[in-house]
């Protein structure tokens, strides 16, 4: 996935930001699966039985968020196109 | 009212087959005529124009809503005062046009037609629209008999106050909210309607789509 990531950057699909986010994300999980130990503490914090069950949260919250991150985007953009149409239709009202 | 007042307004989505028979029996009472073709794959556009009419385009399939509301602007756009809607399907008789008219002389912002829903209603749709109505009036004070009839009457004043947000079926549904937010005098001409097409319309998903976005119409 990092490698992916990569690719759509080189490809000037996403921004900076964007592969830096993705790439601290795949990294993240990979240490925290190595190392699942270095999340005790805050598990324990947070009443969480096992870490596991502290990264389903985790994901769930992150996908929530990508989910409404996403239902907005699609949304500006069938605005956008829903305009775009309506703008050229209602140019030819003079037509017969 | 003058013959260039109004507009009758057409919405209309692969209506090929029925579009002429539509226009011919509006043109009984107005020349003022535009179909709004959401983006058809079938000839309906072509149709349309042998008979002779304004025909506003959609490259791409929108949904009711958005044609409607392309055939309204233009309507308004090239001097109307008052708009009449109706389906492109031929389900909407226009000898009801008239009635319409006559209603927003009287001083209506907005007539509403009303199929009588006890007769050759599937019975789904009829549980569906009753419910939808007592909602609606419980939510917006405004109890409209039939809640998804597209034939329709308003003027221009009017449409500024109800100009919808909805492109596809929820379109009927937020015009009746928005006419009982706004308190705008409304009236209802009981009409006849046909069933052609059980598949067209809308369907179950539809209303539940119909159902979440009541909050919006309320908070907007």
């Amino acid at each position: 996935m990092i490698y992916v990531a990569f690719l759509h950057w080189k490809r000037k699909e996403i921004n900076g930001g964007e592969v830096f986010f993705w790439i601290v994300l795949w990294f993240g999980f990979i240490f925290v699966n190595l190392f699942p130990d270095v999340l005790l503490n805050i598990t324990k914090k947070l009443f969480f039985a096992r870490v596991m069950d502290f990264l389903m949260v985790i994901a769930f919250m992150i996908l929530a968020f990508l989910g409404f991150q996403n239902h907005v985007s699609s949304k500006r953009m069938e605005k956008k196109i829903e305009e775009l149409i309506r703008k050229e239709a209602l140019e030819k009202k003079n037509e017969k | 009212m003058k013959d260039k007042d109004f507009f009758v307004v057409i919405p209309a989505y692969n209506e090929a087959s029925r579009i002429d028979k539509v226009v011919r029996g509006v043109k009984k009472f107005t020349e003022n005529i535009i179909v709004v073709d959401d983006g058809s794959s079938d000839k309906t556009s072509k149709v349309a124009k042998k008979s002779k009419v304004k025909v506003l385009r959609h490259r791409i399939n929108l949904g009711k809503g958005a044609a409607m509301k392309t055939g309204v602007e233009a309507a308004f756009l090239l001097g109307a005062e008052t708009v009449v809607l109706m389906d492109g399907d031929g389900q909407h008789d226009p000898k009801y046009i008239p009635q319409f008219l006559e209603k927003i002389s009287e001083g209506y912002d907005i007539v509403f037609g009303s199929r009588n829903l006890s007769f050759g209603v599937p019975l789904v749709r009829f549980l569906g629209n009753k419910f939808g109505s007592v909602l609606i009036s419980l939510l917006f004070g405004i109890y409209r008999s039939d809640l998804l009839c597209g034939f329709m009457a308003f003027t221009k004043k009017t449409y500024q106050k109800i100009k919808w947000d909805s492109s596809r079926y929820g379109v009927e549904t937020e015009i009746v909210a928005r006419t009982g937010k706004n308190k705008l005098k409304y009236t209802e001409i009981p009409i006849e309607t046909i069933y052609i097409d059980k598949y067209k319309g809308v369907t179950i998903l539809d209303a539940i789509g119909i159902l979440f976005s009541i909050p919006r119409w309320l908070i907007s």
